[in-house]
Formats: C-alpha cells, sequence, structure tokens
C-alpha cells in the first residue's frame, strides 16, 4: 500500500520557493549561509518571516546549523521546529515532513534548511562537535580502521565491478557528462571540460575511486519553503508538488550487507515514490541523483530502474548523458563539478529546472523532476518525485 | 560489572579473542556490535568466540596524502556468518581477491586498547 495524499486539496503541502546562500569556496560560517538561505528562499516563495510557523534545520559536517537558528532568525512562537539528520538523505527527508506538516495542518508555512562550511572550519582550526554518529562501537571500529566514506565507497565500487564487470572509465563517462553541464552553471566550482583520459589520469584517491570519481568540497547554503497549495498560488513562483516519495535504510553499516554496493536503499525508495506517483523512470523529464561519488549515480539509475541490474555500465557510456544526450541528469554539474551542498544539491537544482530558471542549462521539457538522497555509506535513502503545481 | 558491552569486547580482545553475539533464543551468530538478534527480536544475547578465520568480499588500496603511507581496507565475511571490516595487513596488492583467506590479527590502539583487524592467513 503506497501513502497517499490528496493532490487538489487546496490546503496541502507544496514547494512555493527554494534559494541558495553564496556558495562554494566562500567565506562565511554555516549560520549566517542559513540565514541567507532562508531570506531568499522566503522572498522566492513571496513570503515573509513573519509567515514562517514551522522551521526544520539539518546541519552539514561541522554540526553549525541547529535549532538555535530560530534565536538568530527572531523567530517565536513556531508551532513546528526540529533539527534532523540522515545525511544526505536529509533534505529530501525535509521535503517529506514539511509537506506532511502542512497538510495536516500542524502549520501553515514550514521553511526547510541546511548548511555547512568545511573549508572555514578547515582554514581556521575550529572543529565542531560535527555530526558524526559516536559511542564506544563507533570508536572500536574507528580503531580498527573502518572508517572513511572514501574508503567504504570504494569496497562498495569494487563489489559491483567484480560482480558485473563495472569499469572505471564508465564511472568516467559519468564524471565528463557532469563536467559538461557544469560548463553551462556560471555558479558551478568545476567549469573546464574534463575526457575520459583526464579521468584516467586523475590520482587514485581509494581504489577503484579516482580524484574525478570523487565531489567537491563546499561552503554554503540552500533552504526552501514549504506552504499551502492556495497561498504559493498568490506567489510568484511555480509552486511544485511532491507527487510521491519513499524513504529506505537497509540499516546494515559495517555489518554484514549481501546487497553491499550491489544494490541499495534506492531500489525501494524509489519504488514507493514511483508507485505512489504513478509514473515510471520514463515520465521524468529531470533526474537529480545524490552523486558523492560516480558510483552512487550508477547504483542509483539501477536501482531506481532507468537500465537494468549491472547494465549500469553500459548505460552512462552510451552516450545518453550529458547536455546534449536523451536523459537530463544532474544538470548542474552535481556534487562531483557543481557543488556539494549534500542532499540539498540535487533537490535545488532540480527545483531550479522545474520552475525555468536555470538559465543557459535550462531543460525544455520540465514538469517532472526526480530527486534522490543518499546519506552515510548507502545508509540512508529518501526519494521524491516533483511537479509543476499548475492547480 | 561492566556498562556497556563493548567493554566485554575489549576485555576478550585484549586476549587476541573476537567475540561475536550468539542469541540464546534461536542460535543466530550475529556482530559483536547488536543488542538484539537480527533474526528473531531476541534480547537474550550471549557471546560466542570467532574461530577468527574468514574470507575476503571486497577491499581498497586508499592513498593517503603523503607521508601517510597506502593502507588496505577490506571487509571479510568470517567461518561463522558476520562480516568483519578492517585493515588488512601482511597481504601484497596483487595477492587481493575475492574469497581469499584471511583471518583476524591484533592491533594494539592508544586510548582503546588491542582491536581486531583482518591479516594474512
Amino acid at each position: 500500500m503506497s501513502a497517499r495524499r490528496d493532490l487538489a486539496a487546496p490546503h496541502r503541502g507544496v514547494i512555493a520557493g527554494s534559494a541558495l546562500s553564496e556558495v562554494g569556496r566562500v567565506e562565511g560560517t554555516a549560520d549566517q549561509f542559513a540565514i541567507t538561505a532562508v531570506a531568499r528562499a522566503l522572498e522566492d516563495a513571496g513570503l515573509g518571516l513573519g509567515d514562517v510557523d514551522g522551521l526544520i534545520v539539518s546541519s552539514g559536517s561541522t554540526g553549525g546549523v541547529s535549532t538555535d537558528l530560530a534565536l538568530r532568525l527572531g523567530l517565536r512562537d513556531l508551532k513546528l521546529l526540529t533539527h534532523m539528520q540522515a545525511f544526505g538523505a536529509t533534505a529530501t527527508q525535509m521535503v517529506q515532513y514539511a509537506v506532511l506538516a502542512v497538510d495536516s495542518g500542524i502549520a501553515d508555512t514550514v521553511v526547510c534548511v541546511w548548511a555547512d562550511d568545511p573549508l572555514t572550519a578547515r582554514k581556521h582550526g575550529i572543529y565542531g562537535a560535527g555530526v558524526r554518529p559516536s559511542g564506544p562501537w563507533r570508536a572500536i571500529h574507528a580503531a580498527t580502521g573502518a572508517v572513511g566514506a572514501n574508503e567504504m565507497y570504494a569496497i562498495a565500487a569494487r563489489r559491483h565491478m567484480m560482480r558485473f564487470g563495472t569499469t572505471s572509465s564508465q564511472l568516467g563517462a559519468i564524471a565528463v557528462a557532469q563536467r559538461e553541464w557544469a560548463g553551462l552553471n556560471p555558479d558551478a566550482q568545476k567549469r573546464e571540460p574534463i575526457t575520459l583520459d583526464d579521468h584516467a589520469a586523475s590520482r587514485p584517491v581509494c581504489e577503484p575511486l579516482r580524484l574525478l570519481d570523487c565531489c567537491l568540497i563546499s561552503n554554503g547554503g540552500a533552504a526552501l519553503v514549504v506552504t499551502s497549495a492556495a497561498r504559493a498560488h498568490d506567489g510568484p513562483g511555480r509552486p511544485i508538488d511532491v507527487l510521491g516519495w519513499g524513504q529506505s535504510h537497509p540499516g546494515a553499516y559495517l555489518q554484514r550487507n549481501d546487497d553491499f554496493g550491489l544494490v541499495s536503499g534506492a531500489a525501494a525508495s524509489g519504488a514507493a515514490a514511483f508507485e505512489m506517483a504513478g509514473l515510471q523512470p520514463g515520465g521524468i523529464d529531470i533526474v537529480e541523483l545524490y552523486d558523492c561519488y560516480t558510483f552512487t549515480v550508477l547504483l542509483t539509475l539501477e536501482d531506481y530502474g532507468f537500465c537494468g541490474k549491472g547494465e549500469g555500465g553500459d548505460f552512462v557510456s552510451s552516450g545518453i548523458l550529458g547536455p546534449s544526450g536523451s536523459l537530463a541528469l544532474n544538470t548542474g554539474g552535481g556534487q562531483l563539478s557543481g557543488s556539494y551542498l549534500w542532499g540539498m544539491t540535487p533537490l535545488i537544482e532540480a527545483l531550479t529546472q522545474l520552475r525555468g530558471a536555470a538559465g543557459e542549462r535550462q531543460v525544455s521539457r520540465r514538469d517532472t523532476a526526480l530527486v534522490s538522497g543518499n546519506g552515510g555509506v548507502l545508509g540512508h535513502h529518501a526519494t521524491l518525485v516533483l511537479a509543476g503545481a499548475d492547480s | 560489572m561492566s556498562i556497556h558491552p563493548s567493554e566485554e569486547f575489549l576485555a576478550s580482545a585484549d586476549r587476541s579473542v573476537l567475540l561475536l553475539r550468539r542469541c540464546e533464543a534461536c542460535g543466530t551468530t550475529a556482530p559483536p556490535d547488536v543488542d538484539i538478534c537480527p533474526r528473531c527480536r531476541s534480547a537474550r544475547l550471549g557471546w560466542a568466540e570467532s574461530a577468527g578465520r574468514g574470507r575476503l568480499i571486497s577491499w581498497t588500496v586508499a592513498h593517503p596524502k603523503p607521508p601517510a603511507s597506502v593502507r588496505i581496507l577490506a571487509v571479510a565475511e568470517l567461518a561463522e556468518g558476520p562480516w568483519w571490516w578492517a585493515d588488512l595487513e601482511g597481504v601484497e596488492v596483487d595477492e587481493l581477491r575475492e574469497g581469499l583467506e584471511v583471518v583476524v590479527g591484533w592491533r594494539d590502539v592508544k586510548g582503546i586498547g588491542r582491536v581486531p583487524i583482518l591479516s594474512a592467513y
């Protein structure tokens, strides 16, 4: 039984606005990026802080955003306030919970915001509490060496390669295509074109993953505003409906997972979202997938059903990707070449494209979008199917 | 009286023995870091000593920034069923293959004590 919502109800939650702060190799702290993003998102929605009665916040690697943001923003008497953390799956989940909140009437206008400042922490030697889970077992695992996202994703990628024959060059096709999209994005951190040879020559980070298989590091923040369809209808931008959603958390990190590297949570969360939306991959105009690594994209494409299991390598190297291909995937360059704002990278790009605000990289068919959120080491997955709320 | 199961795990590691969990209700062998049986949901979990042998599932050769040297992080399926994720020592990069036999090795870590890693057979 899939989740159900009334997509004709005027009180239903829709996304009315979204925005980024300055992003990339920019100076600043997470809370300041968050404040900027919130202000811009509200302006995008045609609303003000006085309209906000719900706030969901999430922190990046330095733990720099907390429920204290409500104090910074001068928000009083909120009806909903929480900090969430499911890492890269959080942004997608925030939308789910904010829409549910407005659907149910617990709040009218919920702002969701995420921000991070890893470059600032690195430069000034500030090491915040961070957001990584802790405790005795985590300490033991770290002492054995079982730690490190690059390492863990590389282990996953190798498993896929051994089972299905996926090659590093096929991963390179993803990197090359996304860099082409980034070339059309004035806000992307990496815009110079790369070739498959460049990918093959980039230094090994954790074999089989190379530097050009890995995402960027970015400072910045992102926010979005969820309010009722009735209220959003009077706003300046095209409101966005959530047609379908899902979550899946395999729950086997550092334990036994026979699917590790072969099938991720995207399979279940995608199936739930597609069923709820009544759509198939072929019905999606814009595809924005969490791409902490090229491999994550390949695995997610398989799990979402864009191609068969194990066929991701052939699929991504078929010419279907990139601005001249038929699959509009990670159209801002993604986390690999655009900017790494965790789950906000694919989500904000999807909203930008759906609204027709993507400038030179605008995809012409922009009625439906698919967004993936992936957190931890393939441990947390959430999917959204979005569409213009034209009623 | 220990206040956390990891203390018993580490006490056994000090004697170079890897402890796994054994469910007293259904007999399942589970990894050490669970408190509820993943198969039958019982909270009656005891400890069982691992024979300390396994086979490689996957690995990575990690190239940190110099001066740190290359390391191999691997995951092995223990003979008892659970997987153990740890640095793999004593194996050359060109010997690495799926199914390679490995054993549980030991590393002394300041502030924690002895912990189980993976080692050449």
